[in-house]
């Protein structure tokens, strides 16, 4: 089999579905469950509020951005989490420096990515241990009038919000737990960190078994590069 | 024109049949060419050669579905016409990214008997699309069928470019499964 074998085969999709594609159905919709679970969210959220957790990664680039308030909406397949936050007059608009998590491109296979003006996204496996990473950088300004992120979780996943300890820092952290559904989402758990360095907002996920300790061995390699399109496509 | 008239012409085989597709149909197949080959010269002669095809087709056929079934006759005269400039010369142009990211979903690196593949894949895919939930479906669809790019689907679906390509990457994950579970490893 080839992808062009596959590209074929997804030209004979159902025509009911094709259709349906093309409708915007991106109305919030909340069902019964979605509601008690985006209940639950904004408690969390809430009582993180007060908290200015990002103030970790000011090592790389000096800034003030800190989360003060994140708030979860279930959007029907995916969580969007949004965060409210204290801009810096400095937050970009398009990354003009794009940071690469060194360990996991030394290390891990490589899945691609891609690099936008406006985001980047790194993927990478380790399919002896099966554990995988997503790295994401964004300009932090587009996050002062309600930016957020997309986690695309099952309905009525558990999700924590939590802290990663690191060098003396806590990173804002929310964990989803793992559950039965293996065909949708990660059955395993997922952890995801968000911290900015006042310029950007930088998110890493990974498996929630994946070990803590390994996990700092990323951060602490994450660093600027001159050429991104060494590492990902450009978008 | 309504697309029963329009039908009804091919099957009167009256040639009007080709003009009143490509006056209700042209732009919109010429954005499904277009997102693959970015060339509007070669786009041109794919919508041509569209209508040729339906001309020929219809009947014996008789969509239910105009629209898409003129996609689907576009997108498929695009991807081969792509993969004749890709053979014809070195340099030329790349398999788009949106294909190029399906190779993740190969479940092995072995190449399986061409006449195996066809229908029985395709059947395979639409168990698999059926399983998704709606948002993810649309996604993939947009992505893998009508190659859009990923700032085109974050518009449409009011998500960042860095989610959709989170989204898109998940899904070629579990796509690699299923075709795993189903035995496309061969």
């Amino acid at each position: 089999m080839t992808k062009k074998d596959l590209a074929f085969a997804i030209g004979e999709i159902n025509d009911e579905y094709i259709e349906a594609s093309e409708k915007n159905k991106n109305r919030r919709t909340f069902g019964k469950f979605g509601s008690l679970v985006l209940a639950a969210v904004l408690v969390l959220a809430f009582s993180v509020t007060a908290v200015a957790a990002a103030t970790f990664f000011n090592t790389i680039n000096g800034g003030n951005l800190s989360f003060v308030e994140a708030v979860g909406e279930y959007t029907g397949d995916v969580y969007k989490i949004t965060f409210d936050m204290e801009i810096s007059d400095d937050a970009k608009y398009v990354i003009d420096e794009y940071y690469v998590p060194m360990y996991l491109e030394e290390n891990w296979v490589d899945c691609g990515g891609e690099a936008f003006e406006t985001g980047l996204i790194t993927v990478y496996d380790n399919y002896d241990e099966n554990w995988y990473a997503i790295f994401q950088q964004h300009p932090a300004f587009y996050h002062k009038y309600g930016g957020s992120v997309v986690y695309n979780v099952p309905a009525g996943t558990k999700m924590n919000q939590t802290y990663f300890e690191f060098e003396g820092e806590k990173i804002f952290c929310i964990e989803t737990q793992p559950h039965d559904d293996g065909f949708i989402g990660d059955p395993f758990g997922t952890r995801m960190l968000f911290w900015s360095d006042g310029y950007y907002i930088f998110e890493l996920e990974t498996r929630l078994t994946m070990d803590d300790e390994i996990l700092r061995e990323i951060l602490r390699s994450i660093q600027k590069v001159d050429d991104i399109s060494d590492y990902v496509r450009l978008g | 024109m309504n697309d029963e008239e329009i039908i009804a012409l091919y099957f009167e085989r009256n040639e009007d049949a080709i003009d009143e597709t490509a006056k209700k149909y042209g732009a919109y197949c010429r954005a499904v060419a277009e997102n693959i080959l970015h060339d509007s010269e070669d786009s041109d002669e794919i919508l041509n050669s569209s209508w040729l095809f339906a001309w020929n087709s219809i009947p014996p056929n008789s969509p239910k579905n105009l629209r898409i079934y003129l996609a689907k006759i576009t997108r498929s005269l695009s991807i081969n016409r792509l993969q004749e400039k890709n053979a014809a010369k070195r340099g030329g142009k790349e398999i788009p990214a949106p294909f190029d990211e399906l190779s993740e979903c190969l479940p092995s690196g072995e190449n399986i008997e061409e006449n195996f593949i066809g229908n029985e894949l395709s059947e395979s895919i639409n168990r698999f699309i059926e399983k998704l939930p709606e948002k993810e479906r649309n996604i993939f669809i947009r992505r893998y069928f009508f190659c859009e790019s990923l700032c085109e689907i974050g518009e449409k679906f009011k998500i960042s470019q860095n989610g959709a390509a989170v989204i898109l990457w998940r899904t070629r994950k579990k796509l690699k499964n299923h075709l795993k579970k189903e035995d496309w490893t061969l």
